[in-house]
């Protein structure tokens, strides 16, 4: 490798390596009704969809989620943030192209309550310690 | 053509000001060795026996970077009745040291260090028996000592470690910082640390001792972040008793906090970034970009 092609091999992996990246921050939702539900994000304006048994990723920082289930009914969930929660409860990827991503998973029980899983988990038990503020009651909105 | 001459010419009590070129026909005599027996009021800056070039720096610390300068080129915000202004001695410590001339008032100074004036009561400590201004435009006298926020928090939560550093000239910057006559607090983030800089600033700020924030590191719209999954400051939730004065932080999307760090008045310097931030070899990164030798009333 000479010399020119060195040098731009160093400026390149010192650039995707870089120091100052975006983190992206989501809420790994899982639903645990018997029905569909649509959540959505306050603070990013996504909404997603998601089935009985079923996770998905819904991108947001911090504030209201809002879950609307198939009989026209809506929850509010205040204050959801990742960086609310103790470490042990997150996940966080940092990528060495830049992006670093830090999320955490959440349970919708049928008594609408959110619960937070430790990663890899799919359920809670009597033995799951929540953290602080959890499992939150959703807030029923009037039509 | 003498009467010409001052035709044109504005007077206060200490100098002639040409209003056509915008500058004293004379050096700012509160920066001038001597001063002090003229108007009994100012301190001698220099010793018997100093160089040239000593005395011209070290006055020209006192009065500003130029001594001919009309209050700091921006008289669309400020007045200089008697041709004076505040003497602020920023030497490292926690707090700088801060007193007015006859007349002067804590938005004068509020203008020239970039803190809010309304939130005066929280930044501004009285010493040697002076009490707290009834407001920010009370006139004062040169009995009256205050001190200022002078620290100035230097955060790295980058990557690369030394490396990183090197790459954005993060100990250059520090130095840069210290030699203005800021006290410069440096912290490394350290793994697990949640909400610690967050911590320190409200601290900081508490104690009437932050002026500003040097950062490096990621963010969002909503935090600034380690990119192990550390919140560092939460911009809805960063309450603090006052705006800072000087904020340079380089992270993405961390023009979203600038309202939660400094106060956006008259004076205050400001460097954040909208979307994604790389940090590009060869960009203006350093610190000197933004704040020069005699801003906010540095060395």
């Amino acid at each position: 490798m000479n010399k020119r092609n060195l040098t731009v091999l160093c400026c390149v992996t010192l650039f995707a390596l870089g120091s100052g990246c975006r983190t992206n921050m989501a809420v790994n939702f899982r639903n645990g009704t018997p029905s569909k539900v649509w959540v959505s994000s306050m603070q990013s304006g996504k909404e997603i969809e998601v089935a009985p048994s079923r996770f998905s990723r819904l991108p947001h920082g911090s504030g209201d989620i809002l879950v609307k289930t198939e009989n026209k009914q809506q929850f509010r969930f205040s204050d959801i943030s990742a960086f609310h929660v103790d470490p042990k409860y997150r996940e966080a990827h940092g990528s060495l192209f830049g992006f670093s991503s830090v999320a955490f998973t959440v349970l919708l029980q049928t008594n609408m309550h959110l619960y937070v899983l430790m990663p890899g988990k799919q359920t809670v038990d009597e033995n799951t310690e929540q953290p602080k503020g959890y499992p939150k009651p959703g807030q029923k909105l009037t039509e | 053509m003498i009467g010409l001459l001052f035709a044109t010419l504005a007077t206060n009590a200490f100098a002639y000001y040409m209003p056509g070129q915008g500058r004293w026909l004379s050096r700012d005599p509160i920066g001038e060795p001597g001063f002090a027996l003229v108007s009994g009021s100012v301190t001698p800056v220099t010793q018997a026996g100093a160089d040239d070039d000593a005395i011209s720096t070290e006055t020209e610390r006192v009065g500003g970077e130029n001594l001919y300068v009309f209050v700091g080129n921006d008289a669309i915000w400020y007045i200089d009745l008697l041709g004076l202004r505040w003497k602020v001695d920023r030497q490292g410590g926690g707090k700088a040291p801060a007193e007015p001339e006859a007349g002067d008032t804590v938005a004068d100074l509020a203008g020239l260090i970039g803190l809010n004036p309304a939130e005066y009561r929280n930044w501004l400590t009285p010493v040697s028996g002076t009490a707290m201004p009834t407001s920010a435009n009370q006139g004062l006298t040169t009995c009256d000592k205050f001190e200022i926020p002078n620290t100035v928090v230097a955060y790295w939560a980058g990557d690369l470690g030394g490396v990183g550093r090197w790459w954005v000239r993060w100990n250059s910057s520090v130095r840069y910082l210290g030699r203005r006559g800021f006290n410069v607090d440096e912290h490394r983030h350290q793994a697990e640390n949640n909400m610690a800089l967050q911590a320190l600033l409200v601290s900081k700020d508490a104690a009437k001792e932050l002026h500003g924030l040097y950062f490096w590191g990621h963010g969002n719209t909503q935090f600034l972040a380690s990119r192990r999954g550390d919140a560092l400051v939460e911009y809805a939730t960063l309450n603090l008793p006052y705006k800072m004065g000087l904020g340079l932080v380089f992270a993405c999307d961390s023009n979203s906090g600038q309202s939660a760090f400094v106060s956006g008045t008259s004076g205050s310097i400001w460097r954040g970034f909208t979307g994604v931030l790389v940090p590009w070899p060869f960009r203006h990164y350093h610190p000197r970009h933004y704040i020069q030798p005699g801003q906010q009333e540095t060395h």
